[in-house]
């Protein structure tokens, strides 16, 4: 039970050459979790996040270790299953403020060894739509007994994630590949005026070693005959 | 010549991927499609010799054949949410006003084709509710201005400029008037109903003024409380109703002369055989027969006869739309309060025709399969008793003996129910709810009513962008015999908008509890995969206020094991707020949903939302590529696609699609399209997504496919968790021309999903088009494509065969659904389109690879077979002669 | 039928002797012929000539298939590698007769009638398995052998799905 699962495929976020984000702004995560299990969390504070500029996507964050009882709290959740929750508040530079909601089972946190991922996502303009929680994780788990020594201190990646541009009807380079084609075609045709051994020598090459082989082989057997 | 060059090759190509498609042959057409059409509840009608000439809500135009009521000729026109017919005038051409608050198209159209002969447009100054009316050929535009005056404007159609109508307004003083709704036509008079008093106009006299007759002097009635209906007569005559009777008034120089007898509302005039007669419909004590026609005397009210009607137990309470007097026998036409038209012949009251125009307005659909023959149900029964030994020995040998008789003498069972499961599952039910609040079953084989159950008092919910649906789920199919199948429908209270709840069986329409008002308002509703004892799948229902109520009640016990791993979600189309909500906190004694991670889509509108199909199966986990490894597909069940708008200044307006996992509320991921705008049409399945919309820049709409990949490796083989996240999939996308504009979209469904998938795009002209799936693939970059990867070069522009319409040549009005379900068969899927009209057809994407082709000479092969093994015996036997001859020699 | 042969072959054999008898009471020895020594001599030679040639020939045997191996690479290339009936007809002969050769090595050697054969066998099915070997090469070339993993997807099964979902829009 005590060992550690090591993921070895982790959230790998690809950062995509298309992304389209209007302009740049920065924001302010308020972290807080609930360590309280049950229907009726209550939330207290976990840390902030502060990311300077979307479009680079780099963020400080800012977490204290955590307490002997929080530890404790968190050992005791991933033991019974519960859902570990976090409510993000979430501050825009225009001063607007979202708070979101996430959850995820304890147990898979406690067993990540408090590895956790938080995923910030954004519509084109740049405003907030979720934020969620992630652990990197195979497989989930029922409930898990992890040790308090393994529960020290959260080590939170932040992935802030845009919306690509699609994709559209690609015209151009199917024009092209039709032009190609054709101007493909047209030289194959002059090509076509190769001599006739140029063209079918790999038919008439066998036809010919296998002639050489038997004239080769016929010698001996008349001379075995006389 | 390049481009003649061009649309040569693409030509040749198409011929190929004209294979990829299934079209019908001409002997087909038929064999198993039906369409039903319809023209909707109907507002205006007009008899016409052999014909009823009528206009409907769903601002249509059409006649029926009086003998039959089938439709002659259909005019499907406007949308009738914008749209309304508002005048039918049949003299020797039929004309239409239909139009939208001031703007008013006049039309005139040929009585025996329904072709259009001419239109013209009004264009008025008033937005208010008005009335039309045709007086000496000129048509009349009656706009009330409350509280002021009624402006009279005359249209006459030589007086016209590019086919707008001029007009000419005179205004009449009438400080009373307050709804159009007080008013009725007679003759050529105008009748309205004040606070005790009655004012009417004569229309034809130019300067003419309200003349205003207290009410009181003719009736006694509290004011306020008189209703006005017209009825038409050649003196002009309106009916008075107050407290459900009804008084037939007359204008006579001036004067309004009540006549002394009572009437029912619904009481129409028939003229013929020198007689006028009032027709009415009312109840009758006999519970046979449930109404009764009564004819009176127009002048005197008294009792000419009445005759019981043998009046269908399912119809709703009926209405005179229409009699008409043909000699001998009169005809009425009836309308019912679920939409049916009924044709009634008197005097031997019969009813000759009746259509249910509920139909033409589906919104929730289920096919069902059928249950087995009593045949097999009692082959079945054979272990039931399994001490009896004896017992057992005789069933099977009295089985036996039944199918051996079957055999030889043809299934007597099968036609004698007709409604049993065939061998393929292409037999099916198909129950449907319709706006009206009527439930039908429809046989697919040969698209006849096969029960229909009237729900008074409900109305559908209405979705995102005003649709209207009503919930269907099947909480136990036909299979666990002798269990009947079950399924609940969940709607609206026309009253109160709470929920109803109807549980009733699909495959008979018996129902045991009748129709269950729930004491609160629906949000969202879910069916659950385990079942309890009785084989009934648990219905969750949510409330508007987060409340969690399972159907049946028991059923808790049942999912108390799995309140950790439900989850529910829902979607505010009007806050743009996803919710996720964990049942993990209930108990068997109370379940409670709790919020598990909320987005907000803000400031944008959330356009569409797309789920996966809750029982499809895939059956491949990867792509396989040109060098033969596995591309693993993302195959997330809980994944939903969410499509928004948002208004933006400089790109119009954007459209973004996010990939959300419904468990965890990860925004998986987002798209977005500049200067594109809905309608968007998501369709979600498997491991990709398509999705179709209208781009603004280049004007023309557009389709995209999203596929989501795990990659070459699979994090996990075993089990799916949408909390352990190993790893984002990686999304390929491609975007075509979509050269039609698409109304719905759907993706067939098979048992098995081992069969391609087609999708399914109802066009605005009426016509279904079937894509394979394999055409909107995304392609891989810097990998080959052709036949041998099982791929189509990627065109832009998606081809548009004749041979790949599903309805071929039956054009269907007015598309609102394609509902899909997979027959037993793996390699087909049934289709039912619904609108206007209904259409159900089966389609096989992969060809019917499962199945001897119709065409299989089964009779050559017994017969060739038969021969191959004679010959042999004969041979043998030859030769061992022969052999025996030859050692003798 | 063997009756009436030996009868003809009597006939005929009575007939020959006839003439035989005749041709040599005719005809005298040539001087310095000897009949007798010839026959000793020939059943001298004939003796060791025996052993030389059932071990030659053995080995003959025993070394075929290793001189097929030439051949077969040649009819691999010459079929292709597309899948059709000649080439799926020529990969399956490749393949079985070989097997069907190393199944038959004791029957085959039994005909040798020599005792100490075995290195002779074991030439004659590692020959063979060579032979196997390039069938199984053609099998591979042609895409016939599962050795990929997309030969194996049809059998991954769907993974269970832990969670449970339902919901949707809002009713109004």
């Amino acid at each position: 039970m005590n060992w550690t699962a090591i993921i070895c495929i982790l959230i790998s976020y690809l950062p995509c050459h298309t992304f389209s984000l209007e302009h740049d702004g920065s924001a302010i995560i308020h972290l807080q979790h609930a360590l309280t299990g049950g229907p009726d969390p209550q939330f207290k504070d976990r840390g902030k996040i502060t990311v300077n500029s979307l479009r680079i996507g780099q963020a400080i964050v800012d977490q204290k270790p955590l307490a002997e009882a929080d530890r404790k709290l968190i050992q005791k959740l991933a033991r019974e299953n519960d859902l570990y929750r976090i409510q993000a508040t979430v501050i825009a530079n225009d001063g607007s403020k979202k708070t979101f909601l996430s959850s995820v089972k304890a147990c898979m946190l406690a067993e990540a060894e408090l590895d956790d991922r938080l995923s910030l996502s954004f519509d084109y303009l740049g405003h907030i739509i979720g934020v969620s929680l992630v652990i990197a994780s195979k497989s989930s788990c029922e409930g898990s007994d992890v040790p308090l020594e393994k529960l020290k201190e959260f080590t939170t990646n932040v992935y802030v994630r845009h919306t690509d541009t699609a994709t559209i009807p690609d015209t151009a380079s199917y024009i092209e590949k039709i032009e190609r084609e054709r101007d493909a075609k047209e030289k194959g045709d002059v090509k076509d005026n190769k001599s006739f051994l140029a063209k079918y020598w790999m038919y008439i090459l066998p036809v010919v070693i296998l002639m050489v082989i038997s004239s080769a082989t016929n010698p001996e057997a008349q001379g075995g005959g006389q | 010549m390049a481009n003649f060059r061009s649309i040569y090759k693409i030509q040749v190509f198409l011929t190929i991927l004209i294979h990829l498609t299934v079209a019908l042959y001409e002997d087909q057409v038929g064999k198993f499609d039906w369409k039903r059409s319809f023209v909707g509840k109907v507002k205006f009608v007009s008899f016409e010799a052999k014909r009823i000439i009528v206009a409907t809500e769903e601002n249509v135009l059409a006649t029926l054949n009086l003998n039959n009521g089938d439709i002659q000729w259909r005019q499907i026109l406007e949308d009738p949410s914008n749209y309304q017919l508002e005048l039918l005038h049949v003299n020797k051409d039929i004309l239409t006003v239909s139009g939208v608050r001031n703007n008013w198209l006049v039309r005139t159209w040929n009585i025996n084709t329904g072709t259009l002969l001419a239109e013209w447009v009004i264009n008025a100054e008033r937005t208010v509710p008005s009335a039309f009316t045709i007086i000496n050929g000129k048509i009349l535009h009656l706009v009330p201005i409350t509280g002021s005056h009624l402006e009279i404007t005359t249209y006459s159609f030589i007086d016209h400029e590019n086919g707008v109508l001029k007009g000419v307004t005179r205004i009449v003083s009438a400080p009373w008037l307050t709804n159009i709704s007080n008013c009725v036509f007679a003759g050529l008079h105008y009748v309205c109903v004040g606070s005790n008093q009655l004012h009417f106009i004569n229309l034809d006299q130019e300067n003419s003024k309200f003349i205003t007759k207290p009410l009181d002097t003719f009736i006694e009635s509290e004011a306020g409380k008189i209703i006005l209906i017209e009825y038409k007569h050649k003196t002009p005559s309106f009916l008075m109703l107050s407290n459900n009777i009804a008084k037939l008034a007359s204008i006579v120089d001036e004067n309004i002369v009540i006549k002394p007898f009572d009437l029912m509302p619904n009481a129409v005039n028939v003229v013929g055989n020198g007689k006028d007669l009032i027709y009415q419909l009312e109840a009758n004590d006999n519970k046979e027969k449930l109404i009764r026609i009564k004819v009176k005397d127009f002048q005197t009210g008294a009792d000419e006869f009445s005759v019981d009607l043998d009046y269908p137990l399912g119809l709703g309470a009926p209405i005179i739309l229409g009699a008409q007097n043909r000699g001998s026998s009169s005809d009425l036409l009836l309308s019912t309060t679920d939409n049916a038209l009924l044709l009634v012949r008197l005097p031997e009251a019969k009813i000759l025709w009746s259509r249910e125009e509920a139909l033409s307005n589906i919104v929730a659909t289920e096919f069902f399969e059928l249950p087995i023959s009593e045949l097999d149900a009692s082959i079945e029964h054979e272990f039931d008793n399994e001490n009896d030994i004896f017992g057992m020995f005789s069933h099977r040998i009295s089985t036996q003996i039944n199918q051996f008789y079957n055999l030889v003498f043809g299934n007597k069972l099968l036609q004698n129910s007709g409604l049993v499961r065939d061998e393929f599952g292409l037999h099916k039910i198909i129950v449907v709810a319709t706006r009206a609040g009527k439930l039908f079953a429809l046989d697919t084989l040969s698209g006849s009513i096969a029960w229909s159950y009237r729900l008074p008092n409900i109305q559908p919910f209405l979705g995102l962008n005003g649709q209207e649906q009503m919930l269907l789920y099947v909480q136990r199919t036909a299979q666990f015999a002798p269990l009947p199948a079950h399924c609940i429908l969940l709607a609206q209270d026309t009253i109160t908008g709470n929920g109803i709840l109807f549980e009733f069986d699909p495959i008979t329409g018996y129902s045991d509890k009748g129709i269950q008002k729930l004491p609160y308002r629906i949000s969202q509703a879910t069916l659950l995969l385990q079942h309890d004892k009785n084989f009934l799948k648990p219905l969750l229902v949510l409330s508007q206020d987060n409340e969690l109520y399972a159907y049946p009640r028991d059923a808790v016990s049942v999912i108390k094991d799995h309140f950790s791993t439900i989850f529910l979600y829902t979607a505010n189309s009007e806050t743009a707020i996803l919710t996720g909500f964990t049942l993990k906190y209930s108990t068997e004694n109370q379940m409670v949903v709790k919020k598990s991670w909320d987005i907000d889509l803000k400031p944008s509108k959330i356009v569409a939302l797309g789920v996966k199909p809750q029982n499809e199966q895939v059956h491949s986990q990867g792509k396989v590529l040109y060098d033969r490894s596995v591309y693993y597909k993302y195959v997330n069940p809980n994944l939903l696609a969410v499509a928004t708008i948002s208004p933006d200044p400089m790109h119009h307006n954007v459209l973004s699609i996010y990939l959300i996992d419904g468990v965890t509320g990860l925004v998986v991921y987002g798209t977005s399209h500049k200067r594109a705008k809905g309608p968007v049409h998501l369709v979600h399945s498997e491991n990709w997504l398509v999705y179709s919309y209208f781009n603004e820049r280049f004007r023309r709409t557009e389709l995209a496919a999203l596929e989501l990949y795990e990659g070459h490796l699979q994090s996990n083989s075993t089990a799916f968790s949408s909390f352990a996240v190993s790893q984002l999939p990686h999304i390929q996308s491609q975007s075509y021309i979509l050269p039609l504009v698409p109304l719905k979209m759907a993706v067939t469904l098979t048992e098995r999903g081992i069969t391609n998938k087609f999708l399914l795009v109802a066009m605005s002209s009426g016509a279904v088009l079937e894509i394979p799936w394999l055409l909107l693939q995304p392609r891989f970059e810097n990998m080959p494509c052709g036949p041998e990867e099982s791929c189509i070069p990627y065109m832009p522009e998606i081809p548009m065969h004749p041979e790949a319409i599903i309805n071929y040549n039956q054009t269907l009005g007015r598309i609102r659904g394609i509902e899909v379900a997979p027959a037993r068969l793996e390699s087909t899927s049934h289709i039912l389109v619904h609108g206007l009209d209904i259409f159900y057809t089966r389609v096989a994407p992969s060809k019917t690879f499962d199945v001897l082709k119709e065409d299989f000479d089964h009779k050559l092969i017994v017969l060739v077979l038969s021969a191959l093994i004679i010959a042999t015996f004969v041979t043998k036997k030859l030769a061992a002669r022969k052999a025996l001859k030859q050692a003798w020699k | 039928m063997s009756g009436k042969f030996s009868n003809k072959r009597q006939k005929w054999s009575l007939e020959n002797v006839k003439s035989n008898r005749v041709v040599t009471e005719a005809l005298a020895s040539p001087p310095a012929y000897s009949n007798s020594f010839v026959t000793s001599s020939n059943e001298v030679s004939k003796k060791t000539d025996v052993s030389r040639l059932i071990t030659k020939k053995s080995w003959d045997l025993a070394l075929a298939p290793l001189k097929q191996v030439p051949m077969n690479l040649f009819i691999s290339y010459m079929a292709g590698n597309s899948i059709s009936i000649f080439p799926i007809m020529m990969v399956g002969m490749l393949l079985m007769r070989p097997v069907q050769a190393i199944w038959a090595t004791k029957s085959t050697f039994k005909m040798m009638e020599t005792s100490n054969a075995i290195l002779q066998m074991i030439v004659y099915i590692f020959g063979n398995l060579v032979n196997i070997g390039v069938a199984l090469y053609k099998c591979h070339s042609m895409g016939l052998l599962p050795t990929h993993a997309s030969d194996w997807l049809a059998f991954v099964e769907p993974p269970v799905r832990i969670e449970y979902l339902g919901g949707g829009i809002i009713h109004h």
